[in-house]
Formats: C-alpha cells, structure tokens, sequence
C-alpha cells in the first residue's frame, strides 16, 4: 500500500492491522463516533475495543488541508499511537486511564446510520441498501454508499422531523483548535503553530511552539483528538491544558466563554444542504455588511418549491422573521432548525435593480 | 535542435527543475491529494475491506493495534 516513495509511512503502518470500511452502512455509532463531514477519518484502536485516538481531516482533498494535515503529521501522530500502545499492552488500567475520555461520551439515538428515519425512508438508498456495496464495482461507483456526511445531516433533520430537541453540539460539530485561538502545526502530532491574539488561548498564556500533551486529560495524538476535547466541552467552561515547553510540562486552563462554538466560521458544506432541505434554499454571508447585520446571499434555490415564491440566486436576505442581527451559515442553519416543520418564515430580500426591498413567505420542511 | 538555442533551453531547464522539485516536494508534504493517495494507492493487498471483525480478530492474534479507516472508494 502507500505511496512508494515513503516507506516511513509503509514501516509504520505495517506495525497496525489496517482495515478499511468505505461506506457508513452498518457502522456501529455507539462506538464510532467522529466528524463525519470529515472526507476521511481514522480509528487508532486496540484489539479489545479500547480506541486510543483519531485522525483525519474535514478536508483532506482540499487546499485548506494544507493548514490541517500532512503525511509528516500522520506519521508523528501514528508513532504516538505505536508508543502508546506499548504502555497500554504492559499495563491496560493505566492506559485506559490516559484515553478514558476518548471512549463514547453517549448512546446516539440510533445505533446505525441505516436505522435513522430519513435515511431509511429513502427508497433510492433503501432499495441499494440490500445489495449493500460489497462488489469491487460497487465501490468504486459510490452505488449503494451511506457516506459519513449523509449521518450527520440525516440525524439533525431526523431529530427535527421527530420534533425532539437538537442537541448544540450535534449543530456545531467538532470545533477545530482554531474555535478556541489555536492553529496546529500540520507536521507534528499536536504542537501550536499559531495563537490568535486575543483569543481564549491567547489570554491561557499558550504560545507557538507549546507541545499540547494532554486536554481535559486525556492524551492528544491528532487534531482530530482535539476536536474530540472541543466537541465534548460544554458552551461555557474551562479544560486543562498540559503542554510541554521547552523543558518544562506546565498545566494551562482553558476558559471557555459564553456561545463560544457559535463564533466559528462557514466551514459546513452540509448545512447547505440542511437549509435546501428544511426551507428551499441556502446562501451564505455577503460581504463585510454580513458582519454587522444579516445579508445572506442566496447560492441556491429549489426551483419546484419556489414556484410563486419571488427569490432567486444572488438576492440578498436582510432579514428573516424581521430579524436583522446578523448570521452566519451555520446561525442560519441553527435558526431554520428551529423552526416549527409545515409554518412560515418571513424572509426579506433585495435585488439588484430593485428599489425596495421585498419580503416572500417560505413554507419549511 | 538548433545549437543556438541548447544553451537557452538547458538556461531555462536549470531554472524550472529545482522550481518544479520545490513544489512537488511541497505538495507531497501537505497536500491533501498526497496523503489521501498514501492511503489508497496499490492497498489492495494491504488493508482489509470491510470486515471489522476479521480485522480484530487479526489484531488479537498479532497483538498488534488497529487502524481503521472510514474512506470511500476510490
């Protein structure tokens, strides 16, 4: 396997038994649990179930995973894993002490991506389901796949069309460190490359070089592992930091202040697809205007739906039910969310060459 | 070729080789394609598709960890 030209990576992977699963068709999620916008995702693990860690990256085939992932990295991260693996082999209590918080935080509320109603209610993917793609030609097709992204978006319409309360976390997702003023070196395990002034870990005392051992206890290996950390932390709070320094191991609190997951950027390409599906059209935030107030504009709108309805591509909303604070794509995600299946929103929009703005109701899913 | 124009054409290749390097190396580092192509590449052989428990109980006997990957094909 692998690239031939670096063996490091072959050597090390040899160390492992490599199993590949690639599609989410009877996944355990009780036990698999991660960021399943992600474009892939790895499960370090012992043979007795106990997982040691994650990696991966929301965006492995995008330049944006330039700032978040390497083959340098994974190799430093899978080491840590090699090393770890010693200690948990000699001594499996203490071990399991360093990675308890990685195990499952709780029971989803369907134990398999097939079982969430919006997926199974899909006669398309339904009738594929039983030819499960198993086939070398199935697979390389795509045809039959549940893929990681469709959980994610399937569990919070599924939730809403249940009626039930959609928890924050399951909303905004699996922060990056950046959510809390780091930027990780894409070529170490988890050493800060970057803090942002005036952030929460600028004001902790972290700084650049900081080798991030240890968050809310349990041992990082990845930035997928911080994420892990991130995810599971509360909307308001403080997490332990213990990084080395030099020398030096020093233990740094993180505060984490009010709705600190809701200043995160546009970074879900699933949320486009949340707001096509709940209200007939998506959009993202327009220019420097969207951080003072809302302007949305429209990216997409669904055409069968919209009929008699006076939106189009590049409108610009500036207010929904009279709300003018400004959102961005995942607020508005959020927003829609909570909004009652079958009523109304009020959507006011401009148009280029239009005078007055116009307001349109929408009938949402 | 011309011999009036091989010293240019080898001017320009000493230029554009290390430049060419530079980012191949570069993309090889950090690019997502190549890491995602370190996975997949010739894996066949290597990975076992879709059988969690055959890996385990791999793994039990080995004594060696897993890794599991959640990626589509290709």
């Amino acid at each position: 396997m692998a690239d031939p030209k670096d063996a490091g990576l072959r050597m090390l992977l040899d160390k492992f038994v490599c199993v590949r699963l690639v599609q989410m068709y009877g996944v355990d999620l009780n036990k698999f649990q991660f960021d399943f916008v992600q474009t892939w995702a790895i499960f370090y693990m012992n043979a007795d179930g106990t997982l040691y860690g994650r990696y991966g990256s929301r965006s492995a085939m995008q330049k944006g995973s330039m700032r978040e992932i390497s083959v340098e990295g994974l190799k430093d991260s899978i080491q840590g894993v090699l090393d770890f693996h010693e200690i948990y082999t000699k001594a499996p209590q203490a071990g399991l002490r360093q990675v308890a918080g990685k195990q499952t935080k709780y029971a989803p509320k369907w134990s398999r991506p097939e079982k969430i109603p919006t997926l199974a209610k899909n006669k398309v993917l339904a009738k594929k389901f039983t030819a499960h793609a198993t086939t070398k030609n199935q697979r390389n097709h795509g045809v039959g796949c549940i893929h990681c992204h469709m959980v994610a978006s399937s569990q919070l319409m599924s939730l809403r069309l249940s009626g039930e309360p959609i928890a924050e976390q399951l909303v905004w997702p699996y922060p990056m460190p950046s959510a809390v003023g780091l930027q990780m070196d894409p070529k170490k395990r988890s050493t800060v490359m970057r803090v942002y002034e005036g952030s929460a870990a600028a004001k902790a005392g972290v700084k650049a070089g900081d080798e991030i051992l240890r968050f809310d206890g349990q041992t990082i290996f990845s930035t997928a592992d911080m994420q892990w950390v991130l995810h599971n932390a509360p909307s308001e709070g403080e997490l332990s930091l213990a990084v080395r320094r030099g020398e030096e191991t020093k233990s740094i609190p993180l505060r984490l202040a009010k709705d600190w997951r809701r200043r995160l950027g546009d970074h879900r390409f699933t949320n486009l697809g949340i707001c096509m599906q709940i209200a007939g059209f998506n959009g993202r935030p327009s220019g420097r205007n969207s951080l003072k107030r809302l302007a949305i504009a429209v990216g997409r709108v669904h055409r069968k739906r919209m009929v008699g309805i006076d939106l189009r591509r590049h409108d610009t909303i500036i207010a929904i039910d009279g709300n003018r604070e400004t959102m961005n794509l995942g607020k508005l995600t959020e927003y829609l969310l909570g909004v009652k299946p079958g009523s109304e929103i009020a959507l006011t929009r401009s148009r280029f060459g239009e005078e007055a703005p116009k307001t349109v109701r929408i009938k949402v899913n | 070729m011309n011999s009036r124009l091989l010293p240019l054409a080898l001017f320009f290749a000493s230029l554009g080789g290390p430049l060419c390097n530079a980012n191949a190396q570069e993309l090889e580092g950090l690019g997502g394609n190549a890491l995602h192509k370190a996975l997949s590449d010739n894996a066949a052989s290597f990975w076992i598709y879709d059988d969690l428990a055959a890996a385990t109980k791999t793994a039990k006997e080995k004594r060696k960890p897993m890794l599991v990957l959640f990626r589509c094909v290709p």
